[in-house]
């Protein structure tokens, strides 16, 4: 939505503030954000192509057609497909087991305050180590390969997802429990059907987050802890000093990141409808 | 069905110690009849209405509808929110089945009651809207048509016209009486609005800010529906501004 260059958290504030902006107005913003979006490729391959008739190094700075042209070749190499496919399996792979424990985490601790008092000092402890931190432990536990990256991906994610579902449930007003009870909703059934639905959009865009992070932190761990993957193929590009291979790999990167978010965009409005009438 | 409350105790604990909002409270609203809370802002009218839908505890005291003790919130008493309360998630239609669904009505006869609901409230074809698509007029007959779907034998209501323009209270008000003359369910409302209290109830019953005192309980000797610029109209909504000015006193003298 927003310009290329804005991080996740921004494009999720401007997701929200744009669906805010119902009716006519909104379709205006969105029709306008689209032809930012044309303008800022276009300054980002201006300035690109400038830059390579000034250095005029294919090693420095290639042709933009160059690294186009080696784009087209990537997307059918199999090889980087299947690089491509083993990272994102394990993207997937750490995202689901963030999610099977950031979510339970998230709706303890936002329904009990004794819960969330124990663990939020806990969370944010961990939170501050930065996540390539822990790159060196997690091969020494998990040796090369799936295993640290997985668990990188895992921890990166878990976070978003506890602290985006933690608001979530604390964001709800007590009116809503209140008026479950007294329409004849047990103490029990107040879970399925007031947090749950409630709650639909806060714990997708923790999966956004979370994977955006992921993707994010995943290329990066591949660099050091594989032998396999996606960043793996990067480092080698440029140990071949093949560098209209590897920006054509950066926007493949960044193509899939943005498919990926676009997918939980689109997942989040058929989930909550509710939240994006206008 | 008739309502009860008898020596009714409720303090909460603040930085300077106990506040005692309801102390020795006794209040009876009998079978079909419309009883209005009236009383200045912070003299405990909504934790009394808790109370009796059973979200709230009272230290001491009884609440009973009929000849059940209340003992936490349950479908027999409807309840209308100040700010509504709808489900967001649901459309209209989920929110007034929502109480049949728990309460175990059958498909079809949810269906009939849905229709006689929405007619009633003047909602036919908005089922399938979501309360964020509703007027804040729409979304108040909503929360009526909800309240009554579980067909409770007392409505409680908490300001329920406090959300919306003038105009619209007013019109709001003269259908919820409409609907109430229909239905001659038991009502609890609270307001601190003066001509809302003349116009729905049988019973207005000013409450102090000093331990939730009962000031006074005047009984609304007029023919429904009622006529606004009638002058025994006048002489209750004056009389009622009188007794929420001695409120009001009470509430200088307790600060
Ligand atoms: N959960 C609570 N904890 C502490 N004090 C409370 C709580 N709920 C209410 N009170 C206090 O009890 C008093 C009565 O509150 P209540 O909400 O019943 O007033 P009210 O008559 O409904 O006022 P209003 O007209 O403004 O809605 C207030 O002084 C309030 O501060
Ligand atoms: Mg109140």
């Amino acid at each position: 939505m927003a310009s290329a260059g804005s991080s996740l958290v921004d494009r999720v504030g401007d997701e929200e503030i744009l669906t805010g902006t119902g009716g006519v107005d909104g379709r205006g913003a969105r029709g306008r954000q689209s032809w930012w979006w044309v303008l800022s490729l276009i300054i980002v391959f201006g300035v690109w192509q400038v830059a390579a008739w000034r250095y005029d190094s294919d090693l420095l700075m290639p042709q933009p057609v160059d690294a186009l042209r080696a784009l087209g070749e990537a997307v059918v190499d199999p090889i980087v497909l299947t690089n491509l496919g083993i990272t994102v399996r394990r993207v997937l792979i750490g995202f689901v087991i963030s999610m099977a424990i950031g979510v339970p985490v998230g709706y303890l601790m936002g329904h009990s305050p004794r819960v969330g008092e124990v663990m939020d000092p806990l969370i944010n402890t961990f939170r501050q180590v930065p996540i390539m931190a822990w790159v060196p432990l997690s091969i020494i536990w998990f040796g090369l390969g799936d295993g640290p990256t997985i668990f990188i991906i895992t921890f990166v994610g878990v976070f978003a997802i506890i602290l985006s579902t933690v608001a979530g449930v604390r964001a709800i007003p007590i009116e809503l429990f209140h008026a479950a009870r007294s329409m004849g909703a047990s103490r029990s059934g107040l879970f399925r059907d007031v947090v749950l639905p409630a709650t639909v959009p806060d714990v997708v865009t923790g999966a956004r987050l979370a994977l955006g992070a992921a993707w994010g932190s995943v290329i990066c761990a591949e660099f050091i802890a594989t032998s396999a993957g996606y960043g793996y193929l990067m480092v080698r590009a440029q140990s071949m000093m093949a560098t209209d291979r590897l920006m054509a790999l950066m926007i493949l990167g960044a193509l899939v990141g943005f498919l990926i978010d676009r997918g939980l965009v689109y997942a989040n409005r058929q989930l909550a409808k509710w939240r994006y009438l206008t | 069905m008739r309502l009860e409350i008898r020596d009714v105790h409720k303090r909460f604990a603040n930085g300077a110690g106990d506040h005692i909002v309801i102390e020795r409270m006794d209040l009876s609203v009998g079978e079909g009849e419309f009883v209005t809370l009236l009383g200045p802002s912070g003299c405990g009218k909504t934790t009394l209405l808790n109370i009796v839908a059973g979200f709230v505890r009272p230290e001491r005291g009884t609440v009973r509808v009929g000849d059940r003790p209340v003992e936490g919130p349950g479908p027999d008493r409807g309840v209308i929110f100040q700010d509504y309360a709808l489900f967001p998630w649901l459309t209209v239609r989920g929110n007034v089945e929502y109480p049949m669904r728990r309460t175990g009505i059958k498909t079809r006869e949810r269906a009939e009651r849905l229709q006689a609901l929405l007619r009633m409230a003047h909602l036919e074809g908005k089922e399938r809207l979501y309360p964020a698509q509703l007027s804040g007029g729409m979304k108040q007959r909503t929360a009526v048509c909800r309240a009554l779907a579980s067909d409770p034998q007392v409505l409680l209501m908490d300001e329920p016209f406090g959300a919306v323009d003038f105009q619209m209270r007013l019109k709001l008000q003269e259908e919820l009486e409409r609907i109430w003359v229909e239905n001659r369910i038991t009502v609890l409302m609270v307001t601190h609005d003066v001509q809302e209290a003349v116009y729905m109830s049988d019973r207005v019953i000013v409450m102090s800010p000093d331990r939730g005192r009962i000031i006074d309980d005047v009984r609304i000797d007029l023919p429904r529906p009622r006529e606004r610029r009638s002058e025994r109209y006048h002489e209750y909504t004056d009389l009622l501004l009188d007794r929420l000015g001695e409120a009001f006193a009470d509430a200088r003298a307790e600060s």
